[in-house]
């Protein structure tokens, strides 16, 4: 077991048990604030944008954005590989909690996790939406037809892709919501409301906290904190296969996998920052978020953007030392001194150097160095993606078929339409369901417990 | 076996081979496949179930899929040459005044689908070119016109034939008061028609006008032998070949032939280790000109004074008289040597409209001893007769009100006169003008009566391009409009009522038929020529005499401003096909633009004038026109394209570019397409031209492998060094794929292609790929499943060119297969790569994963989107699509299939006949129809095919070899014949 | 059945119940806690065979996927797919792998539901409905051979224990 210590005070242990209830489940059974009706508005309207987005491109065709024969993915996988970073933090929170019992990470395990399972479905999309023709989308599937029977391709990293996704939605979203169960008793004891009582009933499966269920739980939330560990570092992995295993200078490299992997926790953790610290001050959960747990994403943020400083040189090192013209070209010259040199040194800035302010103590703990760094790598990442998506398609081996690229205004709505599911899912979150183990965290509260 | 082609009944009857019909299909109805049930009439369980499952199967197939209601009206008596799924080829010709070519006509179910060279022909020898390829689908052109018109009203021809003879019968007292303009002319039946017609109406004037002219070459011939011609010139027989500004494998008078010719010369194999040498001299830069192998840039001024340099160093070596003249800007010595070695056996041409010029040009060749050797002095060539001094009389005598009917056949002056206003004022005071024209043109629409003629597909004629070498154009189709041969219309009303395809027959008993001595009756004589849809004649020695005379070169202009050159595009030529949705989305071979009009500036100018390319500029008389900056363009020089700004063509063409034939200028009863003095204003607003390629150079890689004729005979692998090394190098993890029957292959010979663009028609026609639009274009997403990619390397003002087509390379290690989910594509066990629509699902990984960038997407529907009003959005132009390739849906991808219809239906065929596949039977169309034979299909795994003979080539590499993608394309290395490495 | 019910609202008392319990060999029928005490569960010495069923979830799993490749890609419908053999294995190891981590998955989380009888929308046989908030209930069942002398007993021994409540109550607890 590696003993990881919380750093720094926890004020929740003091508390009792009911206090702990009360001021985690709050927002569950009062009304919601000012603000929050205001956010959900924006993030309607942002998920409406998107849907018209997505009806355009179902209906007209992707000749509405702005994919061309040479660039033929563009922010669709762009934006589909940025989600699946930022969905990754969750089950990296789990892991930390249930293999290698880092307390702190309880904290953040189930927002994390609620935010997993949302990026995650924001990412599925693009995939789907991406297809030329979406309504037959069942063709992936390896299912008995007429056709010969006509199976898949087992040997395409995009089936390999799918089925990741589809992995990963699943055990994500079955991790968040058998960590919520106890969590979904205690709202369902705890409200006053019979509707309230009547769905968080439903949802809690006849949950009572026995020993018998207690002993199960337990031993099947390890199982499966214990099959997301490899399935965490393998998602991002198969993803950057997708690119890996092509022929396209830049995306044909074999650092590619652990590039992602690590790249993904930067991201997901990124974000993770960002959004706690919005919601400890909204609901005021300051003695549960605690600043010495933000510094230790803060740290973890650091490591992470030392790997990804290191990958970016290995590439350009890689590519000098094969001697290989068309890799050569691609890093040394279209990326970081050609066409994509803007986005190329926005991205190093943001994922390589900025982070490295973390190194000053003032800095890891001042909320609000911590927000602004934290948008600012994710901002990187999406450059990161962008740089490895669009400039490898555009400029390939033969000059006469480069291109170049620019979103439509269809392809802007779909991202922000996924903004939209993104806010409007965390919205109904901290309304409905704890953002924080109730359980969890009264069990880490107790001396008894360790 | 000679193949055959016959063309009717009767034609097909005379065969002796009737083996078609043992190729017909079981009928759909026949007892032989019904159950013994069945055919008793008694129904059994199993029948019940199969009606029961049919009724359910149709309920859902008609409530599940749209499918469109067609009207198809089943053949009630089955003609006996049809039969469907079978496609039958017509002999015929491609004729419109400008072009000629011989051509093959392939019918499916009784429409025209698809032009092919007619490989008989001596001329065009089975090569066609871009606009021949794309006329099939003038003939299903919506703007055509549906009716004959009065005052820009639908009449009836009872109406207009009543009137006009009415109109003729009043004339009749008026002598010379009624005029024919008409573009050249070559077909002796049709001159034959006019002729009696001019005589039936005395002192009536036929004048040929020709859109783009050549005629300073007949006057010169005419000072200088005595005979207005134009020689048939002979580039297969010259060793070194000059080209003053005549873009002869694009546009000049007869691309394809001269190509073929060009290209015989240029082939280099193991027996052949000669080539010839070319030199251009221009200011655009043409497609000759890319394919040159030394070129000089002059500003269109300067060419006398080139020329005239060139005949003094000339002269003066062979004893001749010289003459004195400007100074020429460039220095002509390397091209006098290489033209006096090769005395006899070389050739200069000249494509200027200047009789000073042409009368150079026809001195050097003589003084060389060209005549006879490679000009045909006594086989001329018949295109291109008009004459611009008529035209212009006849518009002065128009003016004057002589003239009281005007008939225009196969011209627009309105639109394509250089003093088209003149002409307008002009035909104000015409009582009658009756044109001919297809559809509502620019002449038509200020015509009184619009006669619409038929599509040369509909039409009965004859062409003779050549002396001596006849070739016949038979209808392929029944009018698809109430539309009426023109020479109908004219025998009409001389009152015979003989149909024209009679009196062509008649003529060609009385006078083509006694000169032959291989046919004893005229019947079969005349079966045969349609059948073949030729006839080659002895032609009579001529006397030839050339008497020198003197020459002249004028002083090169020395007016400010740039000199213009209007050209001739490859695709869209003369203006005629700009309503020709292929045609006009066909990249230029050296611009790479489609859809636009544009003017071509050199980097220098543009620099010292601080432009830009796609700045809007002004000049001349108020055009605007965007600006292409254009290596290799002669510094001081612009160039535009004729063609464009038409009113009357149609939707896809009205509107687009400007019309260039107001800039031409009339010299010494000359129009010349040259104008000095242009200034440039910058009109501060940019327009997006529509190109193809953003990247010009290879970057430094061994995309294009090319070397020096002096290198090759050294070592044919020059160039093509590194490909052994690379084939060592390769490496896989699993072992090659074998192919035990057929492995398909292509070669491509890149010394061989001179990029003309006529294989990316010929493939967009077969393979039914859609039109996509500027727009579209211009987001690089154009369909054309094989593109002719264009590179330039070494000085920018003079670049050294390359063309290279690249189709899907069908790589047996194909990285576009593996990533695909669904396994939508995949290999077949003939070495294809193939793509199953059906499947796919469109995640356009493959087309990421594709090196070569051959895979092209469905944006959008092309077909029925009133958005892409093209070919594939009307009844009628839908009929152009071939039934044997699947159009393609939304979200799919498409790529070439090396025409997988056509090597299914040559191994059917040979199946059939139990015999084994030919060598070289299956043609893809591309190389169908390559007039530079610079493509070979065929199958790798016969090591005495055409295809394994190139494929042991050591010119023979293949495109990016180092990622072991194993494509089954391989390209030649392309040798130019220059000193300078 | 009657059963003895003690309510605790600290863990730490509940331990030390559990232990004083054990000595007398008195039966624990169950405790409700509103959060997984590592130490009460320690203590009631119990233990999960669900891992088994994962262990074999991901045997059956890894099989039924290669099999179910072989038989597509090898034996049903070969089809050549960029130059490779039809058995083309490393490429299937994804495939194998992410399967196994997916069957492995569903096939515990179903084990744990059929274990547990556990499904939306069951109603939770509640004791004390404060048990999953704050309190703790430690649940004894009244054997037949349990004297009334005995009840007493260990109704004192709770109630020395800290039980803020101590309670006899009729049951069905399966």
């Amino acid at each position: 077991m590696i003993n990881t210590l919380v750093r720094g005070t926890f004020t929740a242990r003091e508390k009792s048990f009911r206090q702990v209830t009360d001021d985690i489940a709050r927002p569950t059974y009062s009304n919601a604030a000012k603000w929050w009706y205001v956010a959900m508005g924006i993030a309607t309207l942002m998920l409406l944008f998107g849907l018209w987005a997505i009806y355009t491109s179902i209906a007209v065709g992707l000749g509405t954005w702005g994919l061309n024969n040479s660039v033929a993915w563009g922010w669709d996988i762009i934006n589909f590989v940025w989600w699946i970073g930022i969905g990754h933090a969750g089950t990296a929170f789990t892991i930390f909690l249930i293999v290698f019992r880092a307390k702190w990470a309880a904290i953040f395990n189930r927002t994390a996790e609620a935010m997993t399972v949302l990026a995650v479905a924001c990412a599925g999309l693009f995939p789907a939406l991406h297809l030329g023709r979406i309504w037959l989308i069942f063709f992936i599937l390896p299912y008995p037809n007429t056709r010969g029977p006509l199976w898949v391709n087992f040997n395409s990293p995009l089936f390999w892709d799918v089925l990741a996704i589809t992995t990963y939605l699943t055990l994500s979203l079955t991790l968040w919501y058998f960590g919520m169960l106890p969590d979904l008793a205690t709202l369902r004891d705890r409200s006053k409301s019979k509707i309230a009582k009547a769905v968080y009933g439903f949802f809690s499966m006849g949950w009572v906290g026995s020993v018998k269920n207690w002993i199960r739980y337990e031993a099947m939330i390890k199982v499966l904190g214990g099959l997301a560990a490899p399935l965490v570092i393998s998602v991002h992995s198969i993803v950057a296969l997708d690119f890996a295993i092509s022929v396209i200078p830049g995306w044909h490299t074999t650092i590619l996998p652990p590039y992602f992997f690590v790249g993904a926790i930067f991201s997901g953790f990124a974000m993770v920052m960002t959004l706690t610290i919005f919601i400890r001050k909204l609901y005021n959960l300051q003695d549960y978020i605690t600043i010495p747990h933000l510094e230790s994403i803060a740290r973890v943020l650091i490591f992470g953007s030392l790997v990804i400083g290191l990958a970016y040189l290995t590439e350009m090192f890689v590519a000098w030392y094969s001697g290989w013209e068309f890799e050569m070209f691609t890093f040394l010259k279209n990326r970081a001194t050609g066409e994509y040199r803007t986005a190329f040194w926005i991205m190093v800035f943001c994922n390589a150097l900025v982070p490295q302010l973390f190194w000053f103590r003032k800095i890891r703990t001042s909320i609000a160095w911590m927000l602004i760094i934290s948008i600012i790598i994710n901002i990187g990442m999406w450059y990161e993606r962008f740089i490895i998506v669009v400039s490898s398609l555009s400029h390939t081996f033969l000059p006469a078929t480069w291109t170049s690229y620019s979103p439509t205004i269809v392809d802007i709505g779909i991202y922000v339409g996924t903004f939209g599911i993104f806010f409007t899912g965390i919205l109904l979150f901290l309304k409905y369901i704890p953002s924080i183990a109730i359980n969890e965290t009264k069990a880490f509260s107790k001396k008894s417990s360790h | 076996m000679e193949k055959k082609y016959w063309q009717s009944i009767n034609a097909y009857k005379a065969q002796p081979n009737q083996s078609l019909f043992e190729k017909q299909p079981l009928k759909e109805f026949t007892v032989d496949g019904l159950d013994e049930s069945e055919v008793k009439g008694k129904s059994s369980r199993r029948d019940f179930l199969k009606s029961l499952g049919f009724s359910v199967g149709a309920v859902a197939l008609v409530s599940s899929c749209q499918m469109p209601v067609r009207k198809a009206i089943p053949f009630l008596n089955q003609p006996e040459e049809i039969i469907p799924g079978v496609a039958n080829y017509y002999a015929s010709t491609f004729y419109d005044g400008h072009d000629y070519c011989s051509i093959l006509v392939k019918n499916r179910e009784g429409r025209p689908i698809k032009i092919e060279g007619n490989e008989l022909s001596k001329l065009s020898k089975g090569g066609t070119n871009a606009r021949a390829q794309a006329s099939v689908l003038n003939l299903y052109d919506d703007a055509r016109l549906k009716n004959p018109m009065k005052d820009g009203q639908n009449t009836d021809w009872e109406t207009v034939d009543r009137e006009i003879v009415a109109k003729l019968n009043a004339l009749k007292g008026r002598e010379g008061s009624i005029a024919i303009v008409t573009g050249t002319v070559i077909s002796p039946s049709t001159t034959s028609l006019i002729k009696e017609f001019v005589a039936a109406h005395p002192g009536t004037e036929w004048v040929m006008y020709d859109a783009n002219a050549y005629e300073a070459i007949r006057k010169a011939h005419k000072a200088q032998t005595g005979e207005g011609i134009i020689p048939f010139y002979q580039f297969d027989k010259a060793e070194t070949i000059v080209s003053f500004g005549a873009d002869f494998l694009g546009t000049w008078l007869m691309p394809v032939t001269f190509t073929k010719q060009f290209n015989t010369n240029r082939k280099l194999d193991k027996d052949k280790q000669n080539m010839s040498k070319l030199f251009v001299v221009e200011s655009n830069l043409s497609l000759t000109g890319s394919n040159a192998d030394e070129r000089y840039t002059i500003k269109p001024s300067e060419e006398a004074a080139v020329l005239l340099d060139l005949y003094n160093k000339l002269a003066a070596r062979s004893g001749q008289a010289t003459y004195n003249g400007p100074a020429s800007p460039i220095d002509t010595s390397e091209i006098a040597d290489e033209l006096f070695n090769a005395r006899g056996k070389s050739l200069v041409v000249c494509g200027t409209n200047k009789l000073e010029n042409q009368l150079i040009v026809n001195a050097i060749n003589y003084i060389l001893g060209n005549y006879e050797n490679t000009l045909n002095t006594r086989q001329p060539i018949m295109l291109s007769q008009g004459s611009d001094e008529a035209m212009l009389s006849l518009v002065q005598k128009m003016n004057t009100g002589q003239i009281g009917m005007l008939m225009c056949w196969n011209v627009n002056p309105v639109y394509d006169h250089p003093q088209a206003e003149q002409f307008i004022e002009g035909l104000k005071k015409v009582d009658a003008v009756v044109s001919f024209a297809d559809r509502m043109d620019e002449t038509a629409s200020q015509s009184t009566y619009v006669c619409p003629d038929n599509n040369y597909l509909e039409s009965w004629d004859d062409a003779e391009a050549v002396r001596g070498y006849y070739s016949i154009m038979q209808p392929a189709i029944r009018n698809i409009f109430n539309t009426r041969q023109a020479q109908d219309s004219l025998l009409k009303w001389l009152g015979s009522e003989q149909e024209f395809s009679a009196y062509m027959e008649q003529y060609w008993e009385t006078k083509i038929f006694p000169y032959q001595s291989a046919f004893a009756g005229f019947r079969p004589f005349w079966t045969q020529a349609k059948h073949d849809g030729l006839f080659d004649m002895e032609v009579e020695s001529t006397n030839f005499a050339f008497t020198p005379i003197e020459l002249k070169a004028e002083k090169p202009s020395d007016a400010a401003g740039f000199e213009l050159v209007v050209y001739e595009k490859v695709a869209i030529g003369t203006g005629k096909y700009t309503n020709n949705p292929w045609l006009m989305e066909l990249p230029d071979p050296v611009t790479t633009a489609t859809w636009d009009n544009y003017l071509t500036i050199s980097i220098a100018d543009a620099e010292s004038q601080g432009l830009l390319q796609e700045d809007v500029v002004s000049f001349g008389n108020g055009l605007e026109l965007p600006l292409l900056i254009q290596p290799g363009q002669a510094k001081g020089t612009l160039g535009i394209a004729m063609g464009f700004g038409r009113s009357g063509a149609g939707p896809v063409a009205n509107g687009i570019g400007a019309n260039a034939f107001g800039l031409m200028q009339i010299n010494k009863g000359l129009k010349v397409a040259n104008q000095a003095g242009i200034t440039l204003e910058n009109t501060g607003k940019k327009y997006q031209l529509a190109l193809t390629q953003s990247q010009h150079t290879m970057e430094g890689r061994n995309v294009v492998k090319e070397t020096t004729l002096a290198a090759f005979l050294q070592d044919p692998a020059s160039g093509n060094e590194d490909q052994k090394y690379k084939e060592k190098v390769a490496a896989t993890l699993y072992p090659e794929a074998k192919f035990d029957g057929f492995h398909w292959g292509l070669a491509v010979d890149l010394n061989s292609c001179t990029g003309c663009g006529n294989c990316v028609i010929s493939c967009q026609a077969e393979n039914n790929v859609s039109v996509v639009g500027k727009d579209e274009v211009r987001r690089h997403r154009i369909m054309h499943w094989m593109r002719i990619d264009r590179y330039y390397s070494e000085d920018a003002d003079n670049p050294k060119v390359y063309h290279q087509p690249v189709m899907c390379q069908h790589c047996d290690n194909a990285p576009c297969e593996n990533v695909c989910p669904v396994a939508a594509t995949n290999h077949s066990s003939e070495g294809l790569n193939q793509m199953a629509y059906n499947r796919c699902i469109g995640t356009k990984y493959c087309m990421n994963n594709c090196p070569y960038r051959v895979r092209r997407f469905n944006w959008f529907a092309y077909i029925n989107n009133p958005k892409f009003n093209f070919n594939k959005n009307s009844d009628l132009g839908k009929m152009v699509l071939n039934p044997d390739v699947t159009v393609r849906e939304r979200g799919v991808v498409e790529k070439c299939s090396f025409c997988v219809q056509r090597i299914q239906d040559k191994k059917l065929n040979a199946k059939q006949e139990n015999r084994k596949l030919e060598d070289l039977e299956i043609k893809t169309a591309c190389m169908q129809s390559c007039p530079g034979d610079a493509l070979v299909f065929g199958n790798m795994n016969d090591p005495e095919s055409k295809v394994s003979l190139l494929m042991k080539s050591k010119r023979r590499y293949r495109l990016v070899e180092e990622l072991h993608t194993l494509p089954s394309v391989s390209y030649l290395t392309k040798v130019r014949n220059t000193s300078k490495a | 059945m009657q059963h003895i019910i003690g309510i605790f609202d600290n863990d730490d008392k509940v331990v030390d119940a559990i232990h004083l319990l054990k000595k007398q060999n008195i039966a624990i029928a169950d405790v409700h806690a509103p959060f997984g005490s590592h130490h009460i569960l320690r203590d009631l010495g119990k233990e999960s065979r669900i891992p088994y069923g994962s262990v074999l979830s991901g045997a059956f799993a890894i099989i039924a996927t290669f099999s179910f490749i072989y038989w597509t890609s090898v034996i049903n419908y070969p089809l050549l797919i960029g130059g490779k053999p039809t058995f083309a294995f490393p490429s299937w190891v994804v495939t194998i792998y992410l399967m196994t981590i997916l069957l492995t998955f569903v096939g515990t989380v179903i084990i744990f539901q059929m274990r547990t009888k556990m499904m939306f929308g069951n109603k939770a046989p509640i004791v004390h409905d404060e048990s999953t908030d704050d309190k703790f209930i430690m649940i004894i069942e009244q054997t037949k051979d349990m004297t009334d002398q005995q009840v007493d007993k260990i109704k004192k021994l709770l109630v020395d224990q800290g039980a803020l409540e101590v309670k006899m109550q009729d049951l069905q607890i399966a």
